[in-house]
């Protein structure tokens, strides 16, 4: 392996970076991309060029799932175990693998052409069971994908991929967000422009001042969308006006919720509408860089949203001196390398900054200091998709297709048990009964709905009788739970309550970054209690063990991922107590879930 | 500034500051383990936690900057319950190792458990097994089970030693304290880490197993390794024999001066402490016979009288050579330089050749000795003053009759057949000191001295700070300390001094050389006072 | 506080002629003594097993049955490998009231495992006895349960227990040969820690 061959290519990456060290992830993924895995003497390497000690090196190595440091086969398949796709049958489907391809997770084929890995969600929930071979995501993987892969294993994307690709529904009318989406090779710069593109730019660049655009948005009520629904105008108006140190937008592109994958469509389908809502955005705040923190199991939408990069640079969108108008903006795609809890927006910031995506103590807050101490403003990517439209079009249509405290559509990812997953665009008043029947076409006939999970993994669950409720933030905040990521999750009278709990538990421990003790304690011991409880080796004191140690996490840490790695645990055990109680009485074993595929979805 | 409330108490408190800060001000205890006064602020151990009035969350006192008006309770109800919550957390995983943990009677979980905690605990898993005793480096000695991931190490070995052994690995309940592989933990500060970690997943391999913490006795003093003069606690065990093959000091550790070593020292220092129990002269000898102290003093004494009369058979006056040390104290060098300079006239010199050691821009210095810059202070390292080779090389050419060595080893300076020679040829050859070597082999009089341990005194540092060096026990065995020597052959010589311990002898000291004017030992306390000027020797002045 | 008078009953005319009460207690001796020769004839010629005569021990014959908690002369239980429990946490050495217990410590091979004595001795003419040692023991180390009771000997050094009678309470003094297998504070190698594997302190 000559690592002095990859030195031209890591100093070109070092300078893309306000500091060496945030070239830690890039350099990283050069070595593994290059090499198949990063053995010592790489550590080495990237910690001389970036002036970092190797124990430092090895703790990002270890702290990222994606990251190898033995030699793996020339191919990976990554299958997703999370909970929308193990109400899919994924559980049966490793196992189908597993035997099939005679090695576990971990292992690689005697051949050394496969390895199989098992990861926690791949935001492919609307391909449910979900994989990911190399760069391409395949699913759902029923006895046709597996064989392929089996047989074929396998060439690296290049775009003529031998495992044919799934076509969920995707909302294609809009109307803010999803109205290209119908381009499913993406939509490039003539037809961007041609749909009306860089108009909200242009106005925002030549006629607008930073508060008047801050104040549009702000009437729009356009809330956050990664999950916390902040106002974004109001975060905007956060960043200091007399700070002379620069200020970064970044963008959370680290798509990570399960049941979520909105943002990987408007990477793939409509990039131009994200970057054109960055460019709006930084000229607000007055930043001259932009990141792009995109997971690393993105590969696609990366490559996708890199060539919409490169068409704004050349057409002058980007760059020095935009447009004429004396505003410079770059932008950075930074790839992350597996690991949830980068999407948490202070976590994001120290990955972007080289290190484990470790949360950052608040006070101080990113607007004042965030990404390299610098104000930094963190937004979700649907949001800022969102602001093109609300310039083109003006705040009150924008605000008027919503409720009165949060305005516009947004794309609700549904998955799990209903008969057509998929990305649905609808008003964010929405309720959720009209998108599990109307849209998503309601559950498998023959069952019953159980229960719904309205915001990604972490919002509290609810019953068949509670979904009668809009789906905005302030809504499904009264009723209990969460809008979160608007990843709903569908679970009918087929679902085990125990196994969803296993699988979230599985998850959060799987996720946790371990920095504070609560969640990282609390993340590990729940699981293990829901491992035992579903070997049917439970007591029934252990509900209320459980329903003590979700307690005792929330409210104690750095961040929220321990509130939210004790939400599901109170309310599954709170609402469907009796089956807990059933399943740990009768000592059963905890079912596997079989997915029929004939029957999975109507004719 | 701004003021606040902090369980019903109002402090002031300088603006920036924490409320930990603020409440250890006020002597009000907040338990913590990653926060540490010397260390940036982690925030991960979540102990911290108290209760600020108007936030419905429970907030970190160390993060939490003070604010005016702020009222804050450290011990409310939700604030108990929050403590009890993390620790029950934190010892989920944590391995039962108490009984065979060197930290017990010292771990932070153990007394936060008495003092915050008494649950009934409730894990019933089987706990999470990582790597035990590995050896990270010559002192230190890891137990990943037991580590709390406060990262305190860490920090100290990024912003302390900036050497960057100790990283944490993996994510979630997987994350463990570790080197990279290979590497070994060998910068010059690595016992410190020992100190900070709060638990008992860093050991010292010096200590490891030789006592239990209870036996232990504490003494203050400070280190004598280099000039830095490092504060520190020595502790030692007097009344179990059995244990550290009777060596009676266990190990020594930091003690906090924000002037001289913040809470740190160097493993040289900390380390080096084994002579002070092995191989200590411990009985008085005549050419090489036993002998007593009365002997000795007599014997001495009567030497030194005939100094400067004349010698009948050759005709010149007696002439006495003293070669002190910049390891004695001040007291014992006031006491060389007013017994032998002053009143017998003799050629005195603390200035012995060492061959200077390594040092750094933190605590070590090249200058191996503790009490340097308070031998200069008192005149005996004058560049017009002999040196020590000077002295060696008069007594070898027959001018000196008489020569008392303090410490030092001569066949530094000479070969062994010239060692003999000079001691066939001198009148009077007194070694006086607290190992046996060479010198003391063949020298007249061997005295057995104690160690700077073993009795009261003090030192000036490279940065002209005078400190109390603290007495932990008794000399050993027959051994005495040089002052008390000193004064006795003083009392014989009838020079009527009137001091009786070093603390008056450091009153006359004062009086006499001006940089120590105003000094007691209460002023200068346990922390030490800066001395008046920055030390030209030349400012001495004389009674 | 009133003072309580107690009236003794006088003796009656009887008991005063005192001849009648030493016939009276004569009886009773006399009764136990035809009763003990009748059984322990019998007990010879095999009869009547079951009641018991005199209630006299014959030690060291016959032993007292010892209650289940009655503190004897100590023993320290072992592990399956030979070695002891025992982790020489000290905590026996440091709650004994006699402070007859002297304990070194030093590295055991299994990082599990950790510590274990090298020296344990108990000076058994300084002991009281009063199990604490056991009480506080985390380990069940140490038991005082091995029945022993004759502890006496000739001279104060011959109570003094090691490590080697500790662990095996069927051994006397003097020691003829050591049986332990891990480096230790052995007598026999006089007192110096026996060479085999020896990875003390390091």
């Amino acid at each position: 392996m000559n690592l002095t061959a990859l030195e031209p290519q890591a100093l070109e990456i070092i300078k893309r970076y306000d500091e060496p060290r945030a070239a830690m992830l890039p350099l990283l993924w050069l070595v593994q991309t290059n090499v198949g895995h990063i053995p010592s003497e790489a550590e080495c390497w990237v910690g001389g060029l970036l002036g970092v000690a190797l124990s430092h090196v090895r703790e990002v190595v270890s702290f990222y799932s994606m990251f190898r440091t033995r030699e793996a086969g020339r191919h990976e398949l990554r299958v997703c175990t999370s909970l929308p796709c193990m109400l899919r049958g994924a559980g049966d489907v490793l196992a189908q693998i597993e035997e099939r391809l005679h090695i576990r997770p971990r292992e690689t084929t005697p051949d050394g052409e496969l390895t199989l890995t098992e990861v926690e969600c791949l935001c492919a929930c609307e391909i449910a069971p979900a994989g990911q071979l190399d760069e391409q995501f395949v699913g759902p993987l029923d006895r046709t994908t597996i064989d392929a892969i089996e047989s074929d294993a396998v060439a690296p994307y290049t775009g003529s991929a031998r495992i044919d690709e799934a076509h969920p529904f995707v909302s294609t009318d809009g109307p803010v967000i999803s109205t290209r989406f119908r381009n499913t090779g993406g939509t490039w710069w003539d037809a961007y422009i041609a749909d009306g593109g860089y108009v909200a730019a242009r106005k925002a660049l030549s006629s607008m001042t930073s508060s008047q655009i801050v104040d549009e948005v702000s009437k729009a009520n356009l809330r956050g969308l990664g999950g916390a629904g902040f106002p974004t105008g109001r975060k905007w108006s956060f960043i200091p006006k007399a700070s002379l140190k620069p200020r970064y937008l970044v963008v959370n592109a680290d798509e990570g919720e399960p049941g979520t994958f909105k943002d990987r469509y408007i990477l793939e389908r409509d990039p131009h509408a994200l970057l054109e809502g960055m460019i709006i955005a930084a000229y607000a705040i007055g930043s001259h860089k932009a990141y792009v923190y995109i997971r690393g199991e993105y590969f696609r939408p990366a490559e996708r949203f890199a060539r919409a990069v490169a068409e704004a640079y050349e057409r002058g969108w980007l760059g020095k001196n935009i447009q004429g108008r004396g505003f410079d903006l770059d932008v950075v795609i930074h790839r992350g390398a597996g690991a949830y809890i980068c999407g948490e927006e202070t976590a994001l910031l120290t990955s972007i900054e080289g290190g484990k995506g470790f949360p950052k103590l608040k006070p101080p807050f990113p607007a004042i200091s965030g990404l390299f101490q610098c104000p930094t403003i963190v937004n979700n990517v649907e949001t800022l998709a969102c602001v093109p439209f609300i310039l083109r079009e003006g705040a009150d249509r924008f605000a008027a297709l919503g409720t009165p405290k949060q305005g516009g559509t947004r794309l609700f990812s549904l998955c799990g048990r209903v008969n057509r997953p998929g990305l649905y665009e609808a008003p964010v008043g929405i309720t959720l009964r009209e998108l599990i029947d109307r849209h998503a076409q309601g559950v498998r006939r023959g069952h019953t709905l159980k229960a719904v999970i309205p915001g990604g993994i972490s919002a509290k669950v609810l019953t068949a009788e509670e979904i009668d409720v809009a789906m905005d933030f302030d809504s499904l905040q009264a009723a209990g739970t969460m809008a979160g990521s608007g990843g709903v999750i569908v679970m009918d009278d087929s679902a085990s309550m125990i196994e969803a709990l296993q699988s979230a538990a599985k998850f959060f421990a799987h996720e946790s970054c371990g920095q504070c003790s609560p969640c990282r304690e609390g993340t590990g011991w729940i699981h293990r209690i829901m491992r035992r409880i579903a070997r049917g080796e439970g007591r029934l004191h252990d509900l209320d063990d459980l329903l003590a140690i979700a307690r005792a996490m929330e409210g104690k840490t750095i961040c929220v991922f321990a509130d939210a790695a004790a939400w599901p645990v109170q309310s599954y055990i709170t609402k469907f107590r009796a089956e807990f109680e059933e399943h740990i009485t009768t000592r059963r074993g905890a079912e596997t879930t079989h997915v029929d595929e004939a029957r999975a979805c109507p004719p | 500034m701004p003021t606040l409330t902090i369980d019903g108490r109002q402090i002031d408190s300088p603006d920036g500051s924490t409320v930990i800060q603020a409440a250890e001000t006020l002597g009000i205890f907040i338990p913590r383990y990653c926060y540490h006064p010397g260390l940036s602020i982690a925030g991960n151990c979540r102990i911290c936690l108290i209760e600020v009035e108007k936030n419905p969350k429970l907030q970190i006192a160390c993060n939490t900057p003070v604010a005016d008006g702020m009222v804050v309770h450290t011990s409310s109800v939700k604030a108990d319950e929050g403590r009890r919550a993390v620790l029950e957390f934190l010892l989920a995983n944590h391995p039962l190792d108490c009984p065979v943990c060197d930290q017990s009677g010292e771990c932070d979980l153990q007394n936060f458990y008495m003092n915050f905690g008494l649950y009934d605990p409730r894990f019933r898993e089987q706990k999470i097994k990582k790597k035990k005793a590995v050896a990270v480096g010559p002192h230190v000695m890891l137990d990943q089970e037991r580590c709390i991931l406060c990262s305190r190490c860490v920090r100290f070995t990024d912003e302390i030693s900036k050497t960057g052994e100790f990283g944490i690995f993996n994510r979630g309940d997987r994350a463990e304290v570790g080197l990279y592989p290979g590497q070994q933990l060998d910068n010059p500060y690595s016992g410190n880490v020992v100190d900070i970690c709060p638990v008992g997943a860093l050991t010292d391999r010096d200590f490891r197993f030789k006592a239990r913490v209870w036996y232990l006795s504490s003494a203050p003093t400070v280190c004598n390794g280099c000039a830095q003069g490092c504060n520190v606690d020595v502790h030692y065990v007097l009344d179990r024999p059995h244990l550290n093959d009777g060596a009676r000091i266990l190990r020594v550790k930091p003690r906090y001066n924000a002037d001289v070593n913040q809470w740190w020292m160097c493993d040289e220092g900390r380390y080096g402490f084994g002579w002070i129990d092995k191989g200590r002269l411990t009985k008085v000898r005549r050419q090489g016979a036993g002998a007593t102290w009365e002997q000795a003093v007599a014997g001495i004494t009567e030497e030194l009288t005939k100094v400067g009369e004349r010698d009948p058979e050759r005709g010149t006056c007696l002439r006495l050579g003293v070669i002190a040390s910049p390891q004695l104290t001040n007291e014992e060098l006031f006491l060389i330089r007013e017994i032998f300079q002053r009143a017998l006239g003799a050629r005195v010199t603390a200035s012995v050749p060492m061959p200077a050691g390594n040092s750094d821009n933190f605590l070590i210095r090249a200058d191996k000795n503790p009490n340097t810059h308070g031998a200069a202070l008192i005149g005996l390292t004058d560049a017009t003053a002999p040196d020590a080779a000077a002295i060696v090389a008069e007594t070898l050419e027959g001018q000196l009759d008489a020569l008392w060595v303090f410490g030092y080893d001569l066949t530094k300076l000479v070969a062994d057949e010239d060692l003999q020679r000079l001691s066939r040829s001198l009148r009077l050859f007194v070694f006086s000191g607290t190992n046996d070597n060479p010198t003391a082999g063949c020298s007249h009089w061997a005295l057995p001295t104690a160690a700077y341990l073993e009795k009261e005194g003090t030192f000036v540092n490279a940065h002209g700070r005078v400190q109390r060096i603290g007495r932990a026990f008794p000399p050993l065995s027959d051994s005495r300390e040089d002052w008390r020597v000193l004064l006795e052959i003083a009392g014989r010589l009838n020079l009527g001094f009137a001091w009786r311990s070093p603390e008056e002898i450091f009153q006359a000291l004062a009086r006499s050389v001006t940089p120590f004017a105003g000094l007691t030992y209460e002023r200068i306390g346990l922390h030490g006072a800066s001395l008046m000027t920055d030390a030209s020797v030349a400012e001495v002045a004389v009674t | 506080m009133a003072v309580k008078v107690l009236r003794r009953r006088d003796l009656t005319v009887w008991e005063k002629l005192y001849i009648p009460q030493i016939a009276s207690g004569l009886k009773v001796t006399t009764a136990h003594l035809l009763r003990n020769l009748l059984l322990h004839s019998a007990h010879r010629l095999g009869l009547l097993q079951n009641r018991r005569a005199a209630v006299t021990f014959q030690y060291p014959e016959e032993l007292r049955p010892l209650a289940p908690r009655f503190r004897s002369r100590h023993r320290l239980t072992v592990r399956d490998d030979g070695t002891p429990r025992c982790v020489g946490c000290m905590l026996c050495e440091t709650v004994c009231p006699a402070h007859c217990i002297t304990i070194v410590a030093g590295e055991h091979p299994d990082p599990n495992v950790e510590k274990y004595p090298v020296r344990f001795d108990i000076d058994l003419g300084v002991c009281v006895y009063c199990g604490y040692c056991v009480e506080v023991c985390p380990e069940d180390a140490i038991r005082m349960d091995t029945g022993i009771l004759d502890v006496a000997a000739y001279s104060r050094d011959a109570m003094k227990l090691d490590i080697h009678e500790l662990m095996n309470p069927s051994l006397r003094k003097p020691l003829t040969a050591c049986m332990l297998e891990f480096p230790h504070e052995c007598r026999l190698a006089g007192g110096e820690v026996s060479t085999r594997d020896h990875q003390r302190r390091n």
